[in-house]
């Protein structure tokens, strides 16, 4: 069994090795380490169980660690943009779907630039006599003037009826 | 001119893998013995090596000036090697697997000028082995301290830093860890 005050200068013992304790207990430890056996080889054994321990070597990592850390970080942001594609609705994923979507899309963007190119598609289809009065008299009128012409037409010809 | 760790770390913000590069060559070595001591075998410590510098380059933005980088640092090996400890211990795994050559090189390195017999290199390495095994049945969180103090030779305050704990509660840990330690080397017999 210990007494109180060597229990008290024990427990700085650790600090006083480290150079770590102030200055007023520090005087107080070494005094009574210079006339306590017991506490005398307590302090032994710590400084015989520190310098155990630092005898450890120091020891020198494998020389590609650093290609190994480089590698990881650059897969994680490559998975970042997989991240951002997984996002995305599955359905978007299926071939099928992409080859639908992307006929459609020719479909509707061939629809309408053919109807730029070759004239008005959404025109009323014709009747007999206008597309025979379009081959034969009017090749050469302006549209305006053409179905004036045949505005005329049909009125007459419906009064005759 | 060399560039301080402070600019370093700034241009990791920027996401410059060379800026990484040359903060992993400082202070690898220093992360991998920590983590070698807490872990206990030189495939997790490589792990936990990568596992810090990865962490350091996403988390960038969160190292604040006020703390120097090395504190920072040791603080960020310090929580991965507990979390992997604890994952460790869930998983029951066995911490001490093939202790190996792993003494080898740096045994050879301090060696006296005249060269020990194979039988005191085999003895010397046993030692360094019972060492570390003895150091790693102490409790992990007096085991850290002890790395950090006896083997790193880090002051109380920058321990306190670390660890955020107070430099009592470094003091007092120590005292404690430093006392088991002498108890497991006086049971094996080892003095």
């Amino acid at each position: 069994m210990i007494n109180i005050k060597c229990f008290r200068i024990r427990r700085r013992l650790s600090a006083l090795l480290d150079e770590e304790l102030n200055p007023s207990w520090k005087v107080k430890v070494k005094i009574h380490l210079a006339s306590c056996q017991a506490c005398q080889q307590e302090w032994g054994d710590l400084q015989k169980s520190v310098q155990m321990v630092s005898q450890l070597s120091r020891l020198t990592p494998s020389s590609t660690l650093w290609y190994r850390v480089e590698r990881t970080i650059r897969n994680k942001e490559l998975s970042k943009g997989e991240v951002v594609r997984k996002q995305l609705p599955h359905w978007w994923h299926k071939p099928v779907t992409l080859l639908v979507g992307g006929g459609l899309i020719l479909l509707i963007v061939g629809f309408i630039l053919g109807n730029i190119w070759l004239g008005n598609v959404w025109r009323q289809p014709s009747t007999g006599i206008e597309t025979y009065l379009d081959e034969h008299c009017f090749s050469s009128m302006s549209p305006l003037s053409r179905d004036q012409v045949i505005n005329v037409f049909l009125t007459r010809t419906s009064i005759w009826k | 001119m060399v560039a301080t760790d402070g600019e370093l770390i700034q241009r990791c913000r920027e996401k410059d893998l060379s800026a990484l590069g040359e903060l992993f060559h400082r202070y690898q070595e220093k992360i991998y013995n920590l983590a070698y001591r807490i872990m206990g075998s030189r495939e997790d410590a490589e792990d936990l090596v990568q596992d810090v510098f990865v962490k350091v380059y996403e988390s960038a933005e969160q190292y604040q000036e006020k703390a120097s980088f090395s504190t920072w640092l040791y603080r960020v090996a310090v929580n991965l090697s507990i979390d992997r400890l604890r994952k460790k211990k869930r998983e029951r795994l066995d911490p001490l697997e093939n202790p190996d050559t792993e003494e080898d090189v740096s045994l050879i390195d301090a060696l006296p000028a005249d060269d020990p017999s194979p039988e005191e290199l085999a003895i010397a390495r046993e030692k360094k082995e019972r060492i570390q095994s003895v150091l790693e049945e102490v409790d992990s969180r007096y085991r850290t301290i002890i790395i950090l103090r006896d083997l790193e030779a880090l002051s109380y305050s920058e321990i306190a830093a670390i660890l955020g704990c107070s430099i009592g509660t470094v003091r007092s840990r120590l005292h404690r860890g430093r006392r088991l330690l002498k108890e497991k080397f006086k049971k094996l017999g080892e003095w």
